[in-house]
This record gives structure tokens, sequence and C-alpha cells, in this order.
């Protein structure tokens, strides 16, 4: 093996013979040092859009499991019981406190909490506000790492006395200015009002807007029944929850756990009238289809280097052959063959180094402003910078690789002779 | 310390090209030996079988005692580059080198470390007369002094046998006969030496003395 000393003095060799033909290395090194660009810019782009599905889904909490009413798109005849009078139906469906006793006793291990879904309108200052209205139990924001921004969540006391108190989520909290002035402006849902008493910060809503009030209030209050007028028809809906939320103690459990559920809910409830949300089912999804997406990019950015690897090995190739005569003198005292290899190796490697560091200082500046101007994430890993500058570093290896051996290879006598 | 026994070399490039047949000679330790021949005549590559740059063909060549045909090319380049010298005709500097670098670049093929390497070959310089000259170019050195530089070079690993092909081939008579003076004296200080020459004159002067013609030798006696 060949000592780290004497690499580092190949090195220094090779870049002095790259300091002697500055335009044509910076010529040759251009290609890699485009690859090298591209190539971590589109990791740091594939690692921003990483980190944003991440970021967007770890908020639904990616040790739940949740489960949630839907109306079914074809009442089936057992959960609808039709009266007398036409035009008038009652539709029963969703999950029941069967079902979250059920989930309970088949996954001891998970903490479970529940919601209700408000149908009634939300409105402030008698305008109406596009938000959907849910009861909760007091542990529900836990369940979502939602942070209290402003004021107080909800509390056991609220849920037992059935207080007619409000937390708002935070795309909300632009109603109010300034933020201390939540209890002086309270929220109407359907008939009621409440009086807010925080904001929440949730991570993943996606955008939509929220008004949580206790449990025991949404249910004393709204009931499990609600009526929509439709053309002539009245339909009453019957459900007893809304949401039935699991949490896992590791996300290890979640994946055998969810298939429980799924198997036990669709048992117990054939008509569909239930849908599951797994985020880390979603997440795998997800980063299964932005992997694809980067390898693609990485591709493509990859063939860029590969095309500067060319020129390079093209440049040296001419290198090699002019430098025939200096080959013949470095055998003739005492150069082996590997040492003539490693010298054009190192020369090589050199060069595609300098492109590689060049290549990742441009990263540096492009991922910013490919961020500013496409309003992507954009995030460079040391490990992006590493994998990049090795990349360039392997590159010059395996091109350099031709013109070095057909150097080492050059019989001595003849490259003596060779004029 | 050499010994060819029926050496020949041919090429083979389409047609097969003898340029050495069945050369048998033995070559002592501390002998200054010229190989006269007119060119084309072999000599050229007999050199560069002393030299182990180039093997034979047929026959059996003896360096140091030991079968050249037995050893691999990384031996025979390491043993070239510790035990032999060569001073070539057109002086084969390294031109992007200036002389310091290109005297201790057979150091630096040996792994002597950088500092030693400097220390030798500027010493080596001095002795040829080039410490004036350490941090030039090659181009910007006059013929007397590239191979004066060629010459430190060779020596700088202080080797057993110095291969001289032409060495006062480009230079003028006085610049010549100034390099052979420097010759003289290493041998004098006991190296050994191989001098290929065209030039009688030049070759009358050594005390032993090997003819070649199309490939053969023939030995002369020393005056």
């Amino acid at each position: 093996m060949i000592a780290p000393a004497r690499i580092l003095e190949f090195m220094t060799s090779g870049a002095r013979n790259l300091l002697r033909h500055k335009l044509r290395s910076l010529l040759t090194l251009l290609g890699v040092f485009f690859g090298v660009a591209a190539v971590i810019t589109m990791l740091g782009i594939g690692e921003g859009a990483q980190r944003s599905v991440l970021r967007e889904i770890s908020g639904l909490g990616l040790r739940n499991i949740i489960a949630e009413s839907i109306q079914p798109t074809k009442p089936a005849e057992s959960s609808s019981s039709q009266s007398g009078r036409r035009g008038l139906r009652l539709l029963t469906f969703g999950l029941t406190h069967r079902d979250v006793r059920q989930l309970q006793s088949l996954l001891p291990q998970a903490d479970s909490t529940i919601t209700h879904m408000i149908a009634a309108r939300v409105y402030l200052n008698s305008s109406r506000i596009d938000a959907r209205a849910m009861g909760v139990l007091p542990d529900y924001f836990s369940f979502f790492h939602a942070q209290v921004i402003a004021g107080r969540g909800l509390t056991e006391a609220d849920d037992e006395r059935a207080n007619r108190v409000a937390v708002v989520s935070e795309n909300l909290a632009h109603l109010y200015h300034p933020p201390g002035s939540l209890a002086a402006r309270p929220i109407r849902i359907g008939q009621v009002f409440y009086e807010v008493v925080g904001v929440v910060r949730q991570a993943a809503q996606g955008g939509d807007s929220r008004v949580y009030i206790p449990y025991r209030t949404a249910r004393t209050t709204y009931g499990t029944t609600s009526i929509r007028r439709e053309a002539g028809s009245v339909e009453f809906t019957k459900s007893e929850l809304g949401q039935i939320i699991l949490r896992l103690p590791s996300e290890d459990d979640v994946p055998a756990a969810a298939a429980l559920v799924r198997r036990n809910l669709e048992v117990n409830h054939p008509q569909g009238d239930f849908r599951m949300t797994v985020p880390l089912e979603i997440l795998s999804a997800k980063q299964r289809t932005q992997r694809i997406l980067n390898l693609v990019l990485i591709a493509i950015a990859a063939i860029s280097l590969v095309v500067g690897g060319i020129g390079i090995m093209n440049i040296m190739l001419a290198v090699v052959t002019e430098r025939i005569p200096e080959i013949g003198i470095r055998r003739a005292i005492g150069a082996t063959r590997q040492d003539i290899l490693y010298q054009f190796l190192a020369e090589t490697v050199t060069l595609s180094s300098i492109g590689g560091v060049l290549g990742c200082l441009c990263g540096f500046i492009l991922v910013p402003l490919a961020s500013r101007f496409t309003g992507w994430e954009g995030v460079i890993t040391p490990g992006a910078v590493f994998a990049s500058l090795a990349v360039s570093w392997l590159v010059g290896l395996v091109f350099g690789m031709a013109p070095a051996i057909r150097a080492s290879r050059m019989d001595p006598v003849e490259a003596l002779r060779y004029e | 310390m050499i010994r060819l026994e029926k050496v020949g070399k041919t090429y083979l490039n389409g047609t097969a090209l003898t340029v050495l047949d069945d050369v048998t000679l033995s070559i002592e330790a501390r002998e200054y030996v010229g190989i006269l021949g007119p060119s084309g005549s072999g000599k050229s590559t007999l050199l560069h079988i002393l030299g182990l740059l180039d093997r034979p063909s047929r026959g059996r060549f003896l360096y140091r005692g030991r079968d050249v045909a037995t050893m691999s090319d990384e031996e025979a380049s390491r043993t070239r580059g510790r035990e032999i010298g060569f001073i070539f005709q057109s002086f084969h500097l390294i031109p992007n080198l200036t002389v310091l670098e290109n005297v201790e670049m057979p150091l630096f093929y040996q792994g002597v470390p950088a500092a030693e390497r400097r220390e030798r070959a500027r010493a080596r310089l001095e002795q040829v007369r080039m410490s004036h000259r350490l941090t030039h170019a090659p181009s910007q050195l006059s013929g007397g002094e590239r191979q004066r530089t060629a010459i430190a070079r060779a020596l700088v690993t202080k080797p057993v046998m110095l291969l001289a092909d032409e060495p006062t081939g480009n230079l003028d008579s006085k610049t010549g006969q100034d390099i052979l003076d420097l010759l003289d004296q290493l041998h004098a200080e006991g190296t050994t030496i191989i001098m290929i020459t065209h030039d009688i004159g030049i070759a009358r002067r050594l005390p032993r003395l090997i003819r070649i013609n199309d490939g053969r030798v023939t030995e002369e006696a020393a005056t």
C-alpha cells in the first residue's frame, strides 16, 4: 500500500502540473464542477422536500391511528331506518363507543381519545367563517403535538362542567387583534356562543381552520343527530363519534396495530362507514415517491458528472501522450509502473476534487437561490456535501484510470526515444 | 558485476529485426568501459539492457549475480533507481521541474523524505558546480549546464554504475571535455562507468573499449 504522505506528494506535484496549464485545467474541471453543483442542488432540494413531507405528516402523529366516521355513499339498509313519511330519513352510521371499547381491549398498550364532529356552522361577529368545529377531550392536543401559543388549552374541568369555551387553531388567530382580546370576541357555533380561551399551533392540519370545544359540551349541545334539508327532503343523520384516535407506544407497533384495527372495523362496519388514516403509512408512501423523484433528479445530475468525467479522461489521454518522454525519464530514474500510475491518477483526482469543491460551493449559492425562486425548501446536509465530494473524487479515480494505466504500461525505452 | 552470455535482442515490429546478436561480455566493478560503434549498431539497445530498461530476447544477463529474467518489472525499476544512473545525449531533464527538483526526483521514487532529498540534491549539484542554478528551469540552462544537472541527477542516489549514452554528443568540444573530466573524476572516486560513444577520439582515452557493429561485439585491448 501507498503511504498517505506519498499520496500527498503525488497530489501536490499533480496540482503543480495543473497550475502550469491553468486555462486547460479550468476548462477540464468545468464538467465536474457543473456535475457536482447539479448533484448537490438536487440533493438539497430533495432533502428539503423530504423534510417538508416529514414535518407535514408527523404533525398527524406518526404513532397515531385515526379512524373517522364517514357517511357511506350507498347507505346500507341495516344502518338506516326509513320513516313512514316520504322524504324523511334517519341515517345512522359511523363509529360507536362499542368500537372504542373493542379497540381498547385489542390494543391495551395504546392510548386513545375520541372526538365529536359538529355539523353546525361557525360565526364570528355574525359573519360566517370557514372553520370546522369539533368536540375534543382535553388530551386531544397531546396526540397531535399541538402547542398552546396563546391563552390556555381545554381542561378536565371544562369537560366536566361542559363549559362553553373554545380553542381556535393558529390560522384563525389573525382575527384577534391584539392577541389579548380573545375573550372579548366570542365565537358562535350554530346558535351557541363560546368564549375563546386559547390558540393552538398544530404542525399539520393542511391549513384547515378548527374550533375546538370540550367533548361533553359538544355532545350535550349538539347531540349526535344532525339535520340536513335538501330539495324537499329532510335527512337526519346520527353518528355517535367523530373520530377514534389511537396512539401506540412506538412507531414500530403501528403497522401491526393498524392491520388489527382495520380488520376489526371492517368486520363491525361492513357498510364501510369509516375511514382510517395511518400517518406512518402516508409518510412511507410519500417518502417512497419522493425517493424515486430524488433518484431521477440525481440520475439526471449524474449524467453531467459522467460527461465531466469523460472530458477529464479525454484531456488526460492527451496529457499522457504529451508527456511520453517524461514518463520514459521517470522510469529510467527508478519510477515503477505503479509510481507512474499514481502520478497520473493523483493529477486527475486533484483536478476532479477541485471541481468538486468548487461545485459544492456553487451548490451553497444555488440551493438557497432555487428555494427562493421556487418556494421549495432546500437543505444542504453534511451528508450531501460529503457525498458530492466523494463522487467528484470517484469520477477522477474512474475516469483517470484509463489514461493512468496507459501511461504506466508504456515501454520505457520507447518512451525515451519518443520525440 | 555484469555478465552477458550469448545475449540477443530481436524486435518484432511486423518484420523481425535483430539488433543484438550473441553478445557475451562481462564488466567488473570500478571499470570505465567505452562502447564504440556507428549509429544503428545496437549500442543504445545494449545500454538499455545493461540499465535494466530493456530485456534480452535470448541469452542470459546476470546483474550483480542475479539473472535479470527472474526480476519483476517492479524489482528492475527499484534496482535501476537505487543502483544505476543514466546520462543521456539529449540530457532528458523534465522541462517543467527546476534543476533542484529534477535532481531530487530519483530520491522521491526511493521514498526518501523531502528534507533529506533536498539536502542530497543540493550536495550533488554543488559537486557538479551547479549551485547557482538551483531554481532555474532546464530551458534556461546552457547545454553543459543541462548535462551537469543530468549527471547530478544520476549521482544523487550514489549509484554503483553510471550508464552514459553519448554524454558529449550535443555539446561543443570544450564543454564536452568538461563533462568527460567530471566522469574521469567520478571513476577515480570508484564509480563504474559504461559510456557509449561514436567518437573514436573519446573512446581511445578509456581504459577498456568494446566495439559494436551490426549487433556483434568485439573487444579491443586497452591502450
